[in-house]
């Protein structure tokens, strides 16, 4: 008997439309529509040339050190801070601030430098640093030189700078801004495993479907029925699971760190959670199939919204401000799983994640059982 | 009315789950809209970085100099000496710039081979690098002065530092705008509308058309006496009624919630941002009908409904800046309409004037949306004509009885 239910839910749930459209196909479009929509945002944060438009004007020519220290910040190289374009007047920068051919204007008023910007960025802030520091420095100068004038070997010793600051990296992979979507993406495909737990107590349950009614009357306890119903839809699942797996690191080329196999682990657990919590919407006799389907639907996308599918590290806003909802949302223990993985070397926050996970699952399943054990109907 | 008003009573029978969408998404999107928002200034202000500083070297007053001077460019950020906080808050960009002091720092600053900082930040970011510069102009500038008077007791090195530091550019923002910005908080909010527009117009429009689609009914509605363009014309009604009324509820929960800050807006600005959404409206509606031709059954309509919101949104731009797109993927945007519904709220809020040539990228972006309905209405007239004309078309979906 156990076989035999077994197939007919695997086969059952493999012909299904819905099913496949929801675990097979949605994961791999919008995985694919990450990878391309994403291709480019880890370096939209990273520092490049800034387009700037320099005033030479006759003040900018008198003042050889600072058109020295424009010229050395915009000579080519792996240092160079500015792609300058060199304009004659303050208007015509403007022009080049008004066609968007620079981010700032830079020129000189009264033997000071000053900046134009077209908008508080982090590359205006950055320019304003220059400017600042070129300002600081020659103040400093000036003072050294009217406290000991003529010592130019302490000028020179004054001008040698030091990088003081030395790159240290914390994490054994690299951060990437990209795989916090791929993350909550796949903890969404592990939920969305409550359209199995759905559909399996929608066929069980007599009051919900005439299939159900029908086997109500099968000599198997509802318990083992239900049992083998549920890992049927968890096997089918998981096979969906598995090919999207597959199409992110293989395909798209994600890199998810190296320890593939608790990777699958979490999307075995994630999607355990996500069949319980199908499961006990579905017991609700109320609710229509298309309301329970909203149901899941909505509360799947607010818990990976909260775990950071469509704004990027709200999650970790969330763990900080309101830790309680980050430790109950089924979704952001998922997506934190997979990041503990990518993260640490340590495997206990990996192990607390999964074990969070677990007694949701538990709860959820025993509000099912609750809900399902000893049902007789008056009426049908 | 009766085909007008079938459509109510069925739409009325699904409003449960219409509900729980309508709710659902509203609160995500105020979230997504509060969440994402960046203050904005008329005057230049210098961005403000978060940094952390884990201090091994033991308090000194250098150290406190320090942190109070990195105070006054960015935000201090703290977090506890521990690897997986320090690892964490590196992989969200929680902490722009993390600055850990060895033991031994201070001890060997003016000296030969100072022991460097440890600095961590996310790889080649504009954040670190602009942090890094002033931590090293910071260390650079005590050195020199130390240099240049080694006597000098501590806490005067620090205050002279701290005064040579304060010594700053000018800089002001270039600005031609005659009128006041439209808020952030307003403007994303009406970008994250595109979103929640085409769930609800999609789930909408779907749920009825769907159900007239049905073969058993289609077979009926063929042979009542009512004509079929009357049925088509109170179809078309009821589908600009629910697109209307989703679109008015939205726009009038956007001004109840942010109204309060667009007190000094040009009121054009506002208009014009509705007709923006009207207009996606009917380009949703568009969608809505076409993706009716092929949906059967509720689980179908909602991953329809998820699928296309998610995909539009996210390549159009709704959700990630368009900016942070590459070339390509921008070319590839252009084909989406949610693209040309954020590139028109990004025009609108940047208005410095109304003159023809300042509002001719929005009438275009707008024009472009038309055009996307009216080829999605016509799709759908040809799918249509052609499930009319064969005898599958009455055989492949669902009987009402069977959903």
């Amino acid at each position: 008997m156990f076989g035999s239910i077994y197939r007919k839910r695997v086969l059952s749930s493999l012909r299904s439309k819905e099913m496949l459209i929801w675990t097979w196909i949605f994961p791999i479009l919008l995985a694919t529509l990450f990878y391309f929509a994403f291709s480019k945002l880890d370096s939209a944060e990273q520092w490049s040339q800034i387009p700037v438009g320099i005033v030479a004007d006759s003040e900018y020519q008198k003042n050889q050190i600072f058109s020295q220290v424009i010229g050395s910040l915009s000579e080519e190289g792996d240092s160079q801070l500015l792609l300058a374009e060199m304009v004659d007047t303050l208007e015509e920068g403007k022009s080049l601030l008004r066609e968007e051919k620079a981010e700032a204007v830079i020129y000189l008023e009264n033997g000071s430098p000053k900046l134009l910007a077209k908008e508080n960025s982090w590359n205006a802030s950055i320019l304003k640093g220059v400017l600042d520091r070129y300002c600081q420095t020659e103040a400093a100068i000036y003072q050294l030189l009217e406290q000991n004038p003529g010592n130019m070997e302490l000028l020179s010793e004054f001008l040698s700078t030091k990088v003081l600051t030395k790159e240290a990296s914390l994490t054994e992979n690299p951060p990437t801004d990209t795989l916090g979507y791929y993350f909550a993406l796949l903890a969404m495909v592990c939920l969305y495993g409550g359209f199995q737990g759905l559909e399996s107590i929608y066929s069980i349950q007599a009051n919900l479907s005439p299939l159900g009614a029908r086997r109500s009357l099968a000599p198997v306890k509802k318990f083992r029925m239900v049992f083998v119903d549920l890992l049927g839809g968890l096997t089918v699942h998981m096979m969906g699971m598995a090919v999207a797996i597959f199409y992110i690191l293989c395909v798209l080329r994600v890199n998810f760190g190296d320890r593939l196999g608790l990777v699958l682990l979490t999307c075995f657990i994630g999607s355990l959670t996500g069949i319980a919590f199908g499961s006990l919407v579905g017991v609700s006799a109320r609710l229509k199939e298309a309301a329970k389907t909203a149901v899941v639907v909505a509360a799947t996308l607010t818990c990976c919204f909260l775990a950071g599918l469509m704004v990027s590290g709200i999650n970790y806003i969330i763990a900080q401000k309101v830790p309680v909802i980050s430790w109950i949302n089924p979704a952001a223990r998922i997506s934190d799983a997979f990041r503990a993985l990518y993260c640490y070397d340590s495997l206990i926050p990996y192990l607390i994640d999964m074990g969070v996970l677990v007694l949701i699952t538990v709860i959820l399943f025993a509000g099912t059982a609750f809900f399902l054990r000893r049902q007789r109907y008056e009426s049908i | 009315m009766k085909v007008f008003n079938s459509c109510i009573r069925i739409m009325k029978r699904r409003k449960a789950s219409f509900l729980v969408y309508l709710i659902i998404f509203l609160v995500l999107v105020v979230l997504m809209t509060t969440f994402s928002v960046e203050n904005y200034s008329t005057d230049f202000s210098a961005q403000k970085p978060e940094f952390t500083l884990i201090n091994r070297d033991g308090e000194s007053p250098l150290i406190n100099g320090f942190r109070e001077y990195l105070e006054g460019y960015g935000t201090e950020f703290p977090l506890p000496d521990e690897e997986q906080a320090l690892q964490d808050a590196v992989f969200f960009q929680a902490s722009n710039y993390i600055a850990v002091i060895p033991e031994g720092f201070t001890a060997s600053l003016f000296g030969e081979n100072p022991v460097p900082l440890q600095k961590t930040t996310f790889p080649d970011s504009a954040k670190g690098y602009y942090l890094d510069s002033l931590v090293n102009q910071y260390w650079n500038q005590i050195r020199m002065i130390h240099t240049a008077e080694p006597e000098l007791p501590e806490d005067q090195l620090i205050q002279k530092t701290a005064e040579s530091l304060a010594v700053t550019a000018k800089a002001e923002l270039f600005s031609e705008n005659e009128t006041p910005p439209v808020p952030v908080y307003y403007q994303l909010y009406c970008q994250m509308q595109g979103y929640i527009l085409i769930v609800l117009v999609l789930l909408g429009i779907s749920t009825v058309l769907m159900v007239f689609h049905r073969p058993y009914i289609r077979l009926r509605n063929m042979c009542s006496p009512m004509p079929p363009e009357k049925v088509s014309a109170q179809t078309i009604l009821y589908g600009i009624a629910i697109s209307v009324l989703a679109w008015l509820l939205l726009t009038v929960f956007g001004l109840i919630l942010w109204g309060h800050t667009l007190s000094g807006t040009d009121l054009r600005q506002i208009l014009l941002l509705a007709a923006n959404s009207l207009t996606f409206t009917i380009t949703s509606a568009g969608i809505a009908v076409l993706a009716s031709c092929f949906l059967h059954s509720p689980n179908i309509q909602n991953a329809a409904a998820n699928f296309l919101s998610l995909g539009l949104c996210f390549l159009g731009g709704v959700f990630v800046p368009l900016e942070l797109f590459g070339e390509g993927m921008i070319r590839v945007a252009r084909f989406t309409p949610t693209y040309w519904y954020t590139f028109a709220v990004g025009e609108i809020c940047s208005l410095t004037g109304f003159s023809a040539g300042e509002l001719g990228p929005v009438w275009q972006a707008l024009g472009i949306q038309l055009g996307f309905a009216a080829a999605l209405f016509c799709v759908t007239m040809a799918v249509q004509r052609h499930r009319n004309s064969v005898e599958e078309g009455f055989g492949q979906t669902r009987t009402e009885y069977e959903a």
